[in-house]
């Protein structure tokens, strides 16, 4: 277990090492001079001169990806020049929405699909079963950002219950915070939620063939116990990988529907800088998405080698 | 629980006769039909220009003359998503070509080589796949401005890895057969065995994979153009409609209705087709798909 750890381990560092170096990359070459967008086309040779020697600019590639690298490791990150603040402050106030957005997106999508998976496995071709599998269909095929404006099109246009747009800050009370993140993360859960469903059926079918159900079952188990105890519980090994991929989709989901729904959060920061060319944030925003990723995914893995000791050897 | 070809063609007849039953598949055919002949026509006619401007004619509702309406510049809805239909299946098949091309080549050199080789093209993919399309999409963006070329080059780096995967693992149980030792023993190289017996029978797995990723690129392209980094305006593309119609919401809810339903319609009759032919070809890949 322990080499197993370690070697997952190694893989994780060296794909986060080989992912900044792609993003430095990619951006270094990017056309335009940052120093000269922010100071204007009009600016003295001086002051350019100047300023690019305090943004590091002037040194070589190498040494400003390791300063780079290094800040980031400590804490350390540079400056926006369009929020004239630090990077770091400024992900941490955006994460304020984000998390919470995708905490609740998450918790909504597991406890709508998970049972509606159940139920459908238990109903093997049977109305039930159909049902749920055409809501999955569904619910697959449209689009989050279109759920999102269907949402505000219901709830906020027409019946005025939820804001259509933007966040009050959680100043504003925790309520008030909550209630501008519903219809958002409604919309975001909708299509990880027709996954997950599908995935928790197969699963659960795949499960209650199994000699140990027939056995609780023989011995006279009631069928919810037999179906939570003994089915769920073995499900939920093939359910990880999957819901390790959903994380993934959720942060790049939650790049979408904040811009739906003007929340302040890192989706929507990311896709300013970007329009705003402020490359310090771009750079540090995508590191840090691609970092939780392969965190997240690395994470999996461990849990799936705690809970299931076969793949160990096997990769 | 083998991949064996003939195993496969065995068993085809009878599930292909089996398939041509199932309500979904035949659904998903009817939609994927749909999506392409709207397509197609669109390259030859469309009620209205898709451009034809006409103020007086703004923000009609649905009529004998316009089916669908009109938009906010007195546009014809209705040619407009039916040149969306056409913009989404050029961006679905490079996207998916991208991928296949790319994808297909390093997963079979991974499988036949194993290995460092291997253990490259893995790792390499991992790093690939850590950035969602939306996150190169927005990368690239930043590099050469929003697009819709810009955006088919992120959703097709997005596939790369998808395929490489698949064609790996489905490859490296064809090279447990015995045949292709004996491909390798008669002297022909791993480069012949692969194009002969291996990539014939990965083929079926590839194409229920790229009807999947398919359905995937239609979403991302409409969700990029969305956010303004896909196909520019004026050119129709159904994520900038429903872009421009959530600024009219309050006044013509209806412009926010057509361009979503056409999306659903599309990937809901890929997702069903691709449902249907896995069934059909695979059975043990079942409901996993690699999203």
């Amino acid at each position: 277990m322990l080499t197993f750890v370690i070697r997952r381990a190694l893989i994780l560092l060296a794909t986060l090492i080989i992912a900044s170096a792609a993003i430095f990359v990619v951006l270094e070459v990017l056309p335009g001079d940052p120093a000269l967008l922010i100071l204007g086309i009009e600016a003295q040779d001086d002051t350019l001169a100047a300023l690019r020697t305090q943004m590091g600019l002037d040194r070589p590639p190498l040494e400003r990806y390791l300063a780079w690298i290094a800040g980031m490791v400590v804490g350390q990150t540079g400056v926006s020049h369009t929020y004239a603040v630090s990077v770091g402050e400024l992900i941490a106030a955006r994460l304020e929405v984000t998390i919470p957005l995708a905490l609740i997106a998450f918790a909504a999508s597991s406890l709508i699909a998970v049972p509606l998976g159940m139920f459908a496995a238990t109903r093997r071709n049977r109305p039930g079963d159909y049902g749920v599998m055409t809501f999955a269909q569904i619910g697959m095929a449209i689009p989050n950002f279109w759920f999102g404006i269907l949402l505000i099109l219901l709830f906020a246009v027409t019946l005025g219950w939820f804001p259509a747009a933007g966040f009050p800050g959680w100043q504003a009370g925790l309520g008030a915070g909550l209630w501008a993140l519903i219809l958002p993360a409604t919309a975001l859960a909708l299509p990880e939620a027709a996954i997950l469903a599908r995935v928790t059926r197969s699963a659960v079918l795949e499960t209650l063939g199994a000699d140990y159900v027939r056995t609780a079952r023989a011995k006279g188990l009631a069928e919810r116990r037999v179906l939570w105890r003994h089915v769920l519980r073995n499900a939920l090994i093939p359910m990880t990988t999957i819901l390790g991929l959903q994380f993934a989709f959720l942060l790049a989901g939650s790049i979408v529907v904040e811009n739906v729904f003007s929340l302040p959060g890192l989706g929507r920061l990311i896709f300013q800088a970007v329009s705003q060319r402020d490359v310090i944030v771009v750079r540090d925003v995508v590191m840090l998405l691609v970092a939780l990723v392969v965190v997240v995914n690395f994470l999996v893995d461990i849990a799936y080698g705690i809970i299931d000791p076969r793949p160990r050897s096997a990769t | 629980m083998s991949l064996g070809a003939d195993n496969l063609s065995a068993a085809r007849p009878a599930r292909w006769t089996v398939l041509w039953r199932q309500p979904n598949f035949l659904l998903g055919v009817a939609l994927t039909a749909t999506l392409v002949a709207t397509a197609l026509v669109a390259l030859v006619w469309t009620p209205y220009a898709v451009d034809a401007i006409s103020v007086p004619d703004r923000l009609q509702g649905p009529s004998a003359a316009h089916w669908l309406g009109t938009d906010l510049l007195g546009r014809d809805v209705l040619s407009r998503l039916m040149v969306g239909a056409r913009n989404s299946i050029v961006v679905g098949v490079v996207a998916v070509g991208i991928g296949l091309v790319f994808g297909v080549l390093l997963g079979a050199i991974a499988a036949a080589r194993g290995g460092w080789i291997d253990e490259i093209i893995m790792r390499g993919s991992d790093v690939v796949f850590a950035f969602p399309a939306i996150i190169s999409a927005l990368l690239i963006t930043a590099l050469i401005g929003p697009g819709a070329v810009n955006a088919i080059i992120a959703i097709g780096i997005f596939n790369i890895p998808v395929f490489a995967r698949v064609t790996r693992s489905a490859a490296r149980q064809v090279w447990a057969f015995e045949y292709t030792r004996a491909g390798l023993a008669i002297g022909k190289g791993p480069f012949a065995v692969t194009r002969d017996h291996v990539l014939p029978n990965v083929a079926s797995v590839l194409i229920v994979q790229a009807t999947i990723q398919f359905a995937i690129a239609i979403l991302a392209e409409a969700a990029l153009a969305y956010l303004g980094l896909g196909t520019q305006p004026p050119a129709p593309s159904w994520g900038r409609m429903l872009f421009e119609a959530q600024t009219l919401m309050a006044i013509e809810p209806r412009l926010a209705i057509f361009p979503g339903v056409a999306i659903a319609l599309a990937v809901l009759g890929l997702n069903l087709l691709g449902d249907g032919l896995r069934d059909a070809l695979d059975p043990r890949l079942r409901d996993w798909r690699a999203v």
